[in-house]
């Protein structure tokens, strides 16, 4: 519980200091890639904008997007179970195209959507949420099964409730200890990829403000000028130790893995 | 047994099937109807009517995939914007991404057995504590950040490797482990992130179980209670995460190669998706899926012939 206040309190500590300084950052060419001063506490990055408004900017957008993209993830996972569980045809289908699924990379299926069509964002989006039902989809699928078998089920049939009302009801709320680990490992793996690829500049819109895409402006002047990279770096770090605070907390707290 | 096997490959087909589906209805529903673009604006209806049917657009969904399979299993792959060979450019980039991919995983290994071993060696808290802060302390790094580290350290400073480009394996062995050394170091980070994770829960489990007691009560040595109960037992789950290791390398590989300027499949799919070449990018999307689907395959049946208890727990059926 501990680790959990812990990360959850950097995670917000940190959204609320990004969404306090985060701004348009006004481009001054006089301060092009200028080091950290007084009057600009992080530096400018490499077109003359304030660094931490930069920055700011772009922990808000990638906490958000990882955020959204895991949350719907576990939504749509829950969802599939839910319809899938008492048909062995639909539960065998699903699990067929989770194994298919693991075997394209997350960064293949954003590259390959944003290569057919174009919109990066959205693509990043799409490949991230993909990725991210067909990976807790495997594990949530294995313990309704285990679920969906106990005694309390059968009890609920017996009490004459009706199919969809005990899925809903009584299948999903069972899941939700493990849909929050499996929503954690996700939100992690979401930040890694949708900086990877804002990295390599075919994640979020170069336009919006990335720590991905931060980092590989500054990367040029790595040797010159490293504020930038260190910067974008440490906020990437920070989020990261954060999320994984919280998932080893979540499981700690997971009552059945003693 | 042989129904295990049987039942193995077809899952392996039915893998393959869904992914080529989803790379042909990601493509199909990109295409759209381009007679608006092939054709002028002065063509008439009929023009049109015949030119969709000419090029399959009124086909059923059907038959457009069996046709796109058949072109894939045909070699007909068609040229890229730039206007090269995309059988020849595939072919000539899918060596290096496949050396990368392994070399990491070998790395990893080697990184993270020894560590793991270490860990379990002695029954006391501490030497676990460090593995695991060690473990996630790896796995929160990205890829692109480590890279440009080592690269730092490694290379400008140290001088000892390369900061980019790659020396084929016909110019000498030696420089071309030299020049892959960095780019497999970095990813493989991640991957003995995971392996020491997992692999530390297997063998706690393993650990626990009552034949290690009884190897114990029996005065078997420490260490050679970890290899032969704890690593043995726990073989099946490094298979597999040595086959999971290999479809996030090709992820990873797309982030490395570009770091360090490599001529890979990876570098070839960001060129790819910046230049909104769909059709190079879906083929080598496709071809790496369908590898890494073998190598889980693979994976599943060495799992199946070193683990006992998989053979057994069928006859039992």
């Amino acid at each position: 519980m501990k680790k959990i206040r812990v990360g959850g309190a950097i995670l917000i500590l940190l959204t609320l200091l990004s969404l306090l300084f985060m701004g348009r950052g006004e481009i001054d060419s006089s301060l092009r890639s200028a080091p950290p001063t007084l009057s600009h506490i992080l530096g400018c990055d490499t077109l003359g904008r304030d660094l931490l408004e930069r920055i700011g900017g772009g922990v808000v957008v990638s906490l958000s997007i990882s955020i959204f993209t895991s949350l719907l993830s576990v939504f749509l996972a829950l969802v599939l179970v839910a319809i899938a569980i008492n048909s062995e045809f639909l539960s065998s289908l699903l699990l067929t195209a989770v194994t298919a699924f693991k075997s394209i990379p997350t960064v293949l299926v954003a590259l390959l959507l944003s290569s057919l069509w174009g919109g990066k964002t959205s693509s990043c989006i799409i490949a991230l949420t993909i990725t991210g039902t067909a990976s807790s989809l495997r594990v949530l699928m294995v313990k309704a099964r285990e679920i969906y078998g106990e005694d309390y089920m059968t009890a609920l049939d017996a009490l004459g409730i009706k199919e969809g009302r005990k899925r809903i009801f009584h299948l999903v709320p069972g899941l939700f200890p493990y849909a929050r680990e499996e929503w954690a490992t996700i939100m992690m793996s979401a930040i890694l990829t949708e900086s990877s690829l804002s990295f390599l500049g075919v994640g979020i819109d170069p336009s919006i403000p990335s720590l991905g895409s931060i980092l590989a402006e500054g990367r040029p002047l790595i040797l010159t000028r490293p504020h930038i990279v260190i910067f974008s770096s440490l906020g990437l770090l920070i989020i990261g130790g954060a999320i994984t605070l919280i998932s080893r907390g979540l499981s700690e707290l997971d009552p059945t893995s003693h | 047994m042989k129904k295990k096997i049987i039942n193995r490959i077809i899952s392996f087909l039915l893998t393959l099937l869904v992914v080529s589906l989803f790379v042909f209805a990601a493509v199909d529903l990109a295409k759209g109807d381009s007679s608006l673009v092939v054709l002028s604006d002065e063509a008439g209806v009929e023009e049109v009517e015949r030119y969709r049917r000419d090029s399959g657009l009124y086909d059923i969904f059907l038959i457009r995939y069996l046709r796109f399979l058949k072109s894939f299993f045909t070699f007909s792959w068609g040229r890229t914007v730039g206007g090269e060979k995309v059988v020849d450019v595939i072919l000539s980039r899918l060596p290096l991404t496949l050396s990368l991919t392994f070399f990491s995983i070998f790395l990893s290994l080697l990184i993270s057995l020894p560590l793991l071993f270490f860990s379990l060696s002695k029954v006391d808290g501490r030497r676990g504590s460090i593995l695991t802060l060690l473990s996630s302390g790896l796995m929160v790094i990205p890829t692109f950040i480590s890279s440009l580290v080592l690269i730092l350290i490694f290379s400008l400073w140290l001088k000892l490797f390369p900061v980019s480009g790659y020396v084929r394996l016909k110019e000498g062995i030696f420089p071309y482990l030299r020049s892959l050394f960095l780019p497999s170091l970095s990813l493989s980070f991640l991957h003995s992130a995971v392996m020491m994770k997992i692999m530390r829960e297997a063998l706690e489990e393993s650990l626990k179980m009552n034949y290690t007691r009884t190897a114990l009560a029996k005065g078997m040595k420490e260490r050679k209670l970890v290899v032969l109960s704890a690593f043995r037992p726990s073989l099946p789950v490094l298979f597999s995460l040595v086959s999971d290791s290999l479809s996030v390398g090709f992820g990873g590989a797309a982030v490395v190669e570009n770091i360090f300027a490599l001529p890979g499949m990876g570098s070839l799919l960001v060129k790819g998706a910046l230049e909104r070449d769909g059709n190079l990018v879906s083929i080598s999307v496709l071809i790496i899926a369908f590898l890494v689907s073998l190598f889980f395959f693979i994976a599943d049946l060495g799992s199946y012939f070193i683990d006992p208890r998989q053979r057994r727990s069928h006859e039992e059926n």
